[in-house]
């Protein structure tokens, strides 16, 4: 379960004080997906920083599992797995095997679990063929598929996918839309921001509207479709930004 | 955990070849190159004569001075100055045609001697042509005393020696105490900076940085693991370039060779060198962190860390002139110059303890605060994940 309750992130630019994101209340139940709508610069990635403890909140607090995310961030990091859609974070010059087990060090892996964890994922995504070979050399649909892999490689609770299909081909897009659909079998809470309305129609029971850094819409979609008396969430999301709420 | 990051960035950098070649391996082989050519430049000053240009109506008797020294190689010219001008001669000499019997009858007849002001060697054979004159005018100026009944004493009451009291006198060495600190310096520099430049903001640019911060890992370990890893690339090339400078000086140079020696301080000599160089290592390491942190980019990164370059090689400038009698104790606090100035100490053979424990104790202290400085960025998310 996520939850957070007045979460504000101020930012200082050029002597003004920005507010990125402001008094942002949300609750999440465990094995749920929820849509993270909003325009570039809403406050959309902020609000995903924060919850995966890069960024400490200016005002408010965030929990998982009932465990303050700032005050225990290392608790936290072991239950939670990120990725930053657009860029993948993987070492060029580091072959895909290298790049996962780089990281299943800092979870506390050991080398055997590690190798096993590394061949079930290579297995599951695929990537076989390239496990050993340099990342730098790969195309954007198999790196995403390394760095899903190393999102995953802990097996975290709660995952975060900060528009994660963005400049992926249609297969490799495709693959991941199942990818989400099984993770969501395993029970497994994910926030999942895109610009994709029918993405997020397809895969989210819930959604999390932001305009302007403030929460403008959260619950349910057939809630929401029931108040905008229509199902596309396309209308509804540029209705909900002109009107503000 | 700081052992596995300093293992994988390790890796990460070894296999970004073509910066190894182009920041590590080609300085180091025009290093070489630069020691060859000071050595053959240094040897030919030894053994070229040096050509005068005179007219053909010159006087013979002043001629005949000048080809029995045997370094002055005459060459008869209908313009001696154009001679110069254009290269063909180092000097010109203007001597009279009735020089000889000018000086018969006492009278004082002037050789003008013309030079390119823009050449050392032109001054150095100007120098040259000067003192072999002086020695014949003085051998005149004894005749004529002789002639007159006059003790020569008369006119020299007492006599000025000038004689050196260091090993500076010795070209060879001065010469490898000009070039070795520079080479092994700008070395270790060398080393660290394309690997701080990518293991900073390189890592900001590509964005593995904000994954690293997400992964269950103390800041502490991964700044130590990431500067650990810079400084083992500026001791590498930075030992890499002594080698090459020693191994270059051994088998490639004359000159410069007889100069290198340790005369039986081999042990001491390697550990103040390691010391320093390690200590050198980390500090500039650790500045180059800081300069790395606070860029965007790569490229941008590039623009901060090549100007401490030009810094750290003024201490180099500011001691050039200077003899290491002329070092005081308290210049071996003042960082990155107490490691030019020791490791001239060291090429003279000054083996000095104090200057080695004042280097030691201010690149230590220099490094403590600069780490401290770069910790507490490596905390801020403005620093350590850059704009965007």
């Amino acid at each position: 379960m996520i939850e957070i309750k007045g979460v504000t992130k101020y930012f200082k630019e050029k002597k003004q004080t920005i507010a990125a994101v402001q008094d942002i209340h949300v609750t999440i139940a465990q094995g749920e997906i929820v849509g993270l709508l909003g325009e570039n610069g809403a406050g959309k990635t902020t609000l995903l920083r924060m919850l995966s403890t890069v960024l400490e909140p200016s005002e408010g607090n965030m929990f998982i599992h009932g465990i303050n995310i700032h005050k225990q961030p290392d608790k936290i990091k072991q239950k939670i797995g990120v990725l930053f859609g657009g860029e993948t974070g993987l070492y060029d010059r580091l072959t895909a095997r290298e790049n996962l087990a780089y990281f299943a060090k800092f979870y506390g892996m050991s080398k055997h679990e590690t190798k096993i964890r590394i061949e079930e994922l290579a297995k599951r995504f695929g990537m076989k063929d390239y496990l050993d070979r340099r990342v730098g050399g790969f195309s954007k649909g198999m790196r995403q598929k390394v760095a899903i892999a190393r999102t995953i490689l802990h097996n975290p609770d709660v995952i975060l996918f900060d528009e994660p299909t963005t400049g992926l081909d249609i297969t490799s897009a495709n693959m991941f839309r199942e990818l989400i659909k099984s993770l969501q079998r395993e029970g497994k809470t994910i926030i999942f921001s895109s610009h994709i309305m029918e993405e997020v129609e397809m895969l989210c029971q819930s959604v999390i509207m932001i305009h302007k850094g403030k929460m403008i819409y959260q619950g349910t979609n057939e809630q929401l479709y029931k108040e905008e008396e229509s199902t596309d969430l396309n209308y509804i999301f540029m209705s909900r930004i002109v009107r503000g709420a | 955990m700081i052992w596995h990051i300093y293992k994988k960035e390790l890796i990460d950098c070894l296999r970004d070849r073509k910066t190894i070649i182009f920041s590590v391996l080609i300085p180091i082989l025009l290093n070489v190159g630069i020691i060859f050519f000071a050595d053959k430049m240094m040897a030919s000053n030894q053994t070229d004569s040096m050509s005068v240009a005179v007219t053909k109506d010159s006087d013979a008797s002043v001629i005949d001075w000048l080809k029995d020294d045997g370094t002055i190689k005459v060459i008869e010219s209908e313009n001696p100055l154009s001679a110069v001008e254009h290269g063909k001669a180092l000097a010109a000499l203007k001597i009279p045609g009735d020089f000889s019997s000018e000086l018969r009858k006492m009278k004082s007849p002037e050789v003008t001697v013309y030079t390119d002001s823009a050449s050392m060697n032109s001054g150095a054979t100007a120098e040259y042509i000067q003192n072999i004159l002086n020695k014949h005018r003085e051998a005149i100026v004894n005749e004529r005393l002789d002639q007159l009944n006059v003790n020569s004493q008369t006119i020299a009451p007492f006599n000025v020696v000038e004689k050196g009291v260091s090993k500076e006198d010795d070209d060879s060495l001065t010469m490898i105490a000009m070039f070795a600190p520079m080479i092994i310096i700008m070395g270790v520099l060398g080393g660290i900076l394309p690997s701080a430049n990518d293991i900073f903001a390189g890592e900001k640019e590509r964005k593995t940085m904000e994954a690293l911060l997400m992964a269950p890992v103390k800041r502490t370990q991964l700044l130590v693991g990431k500067w650990l890893t810079i400084s083992t690339f500026g001791i590498i090339s930075g030992l890499l370039s002594t080698l090459a400078f020693v191994l270059s000086v051994r088998y490639l140079t004359t000159v410069l060779n007889d100069a290198l020696q340790l005369n039986g301080h081999f042990t001491t000599f390697i550990f103040s060198f390691l010391v320093t160089l390690t200590l050198l290592a980390l500090l500039g390491a650790m500045v180059l962190c800081i300069l790395s942190l606070l860029a965007n980019s790569v490229k941008e990164a590039q623009s901060y860390t090549s100007q401490i370059m030009m810094v750290a090689m003024l201490p180099y400038f500011l001691l050039m002139g200077k003899s290491v009698n002329e070092l005081q104790s308290n210049v071996f606090l003042i960082p990155i110059y107490n490691v030019f100035a020791l490791m001239k100490q060291l090429l003279y053979g000054v083996y000095d303890m104090q200057s080695l424990v004042y280097t030691i104790g201010s690149l230590s202290v220099c490094t403590v605060v600069l780490f401290a400085v770069g910790y507490t960025m490596f905390t801020k998310s403005r620093w350590v994940l850059g704009k965007g």
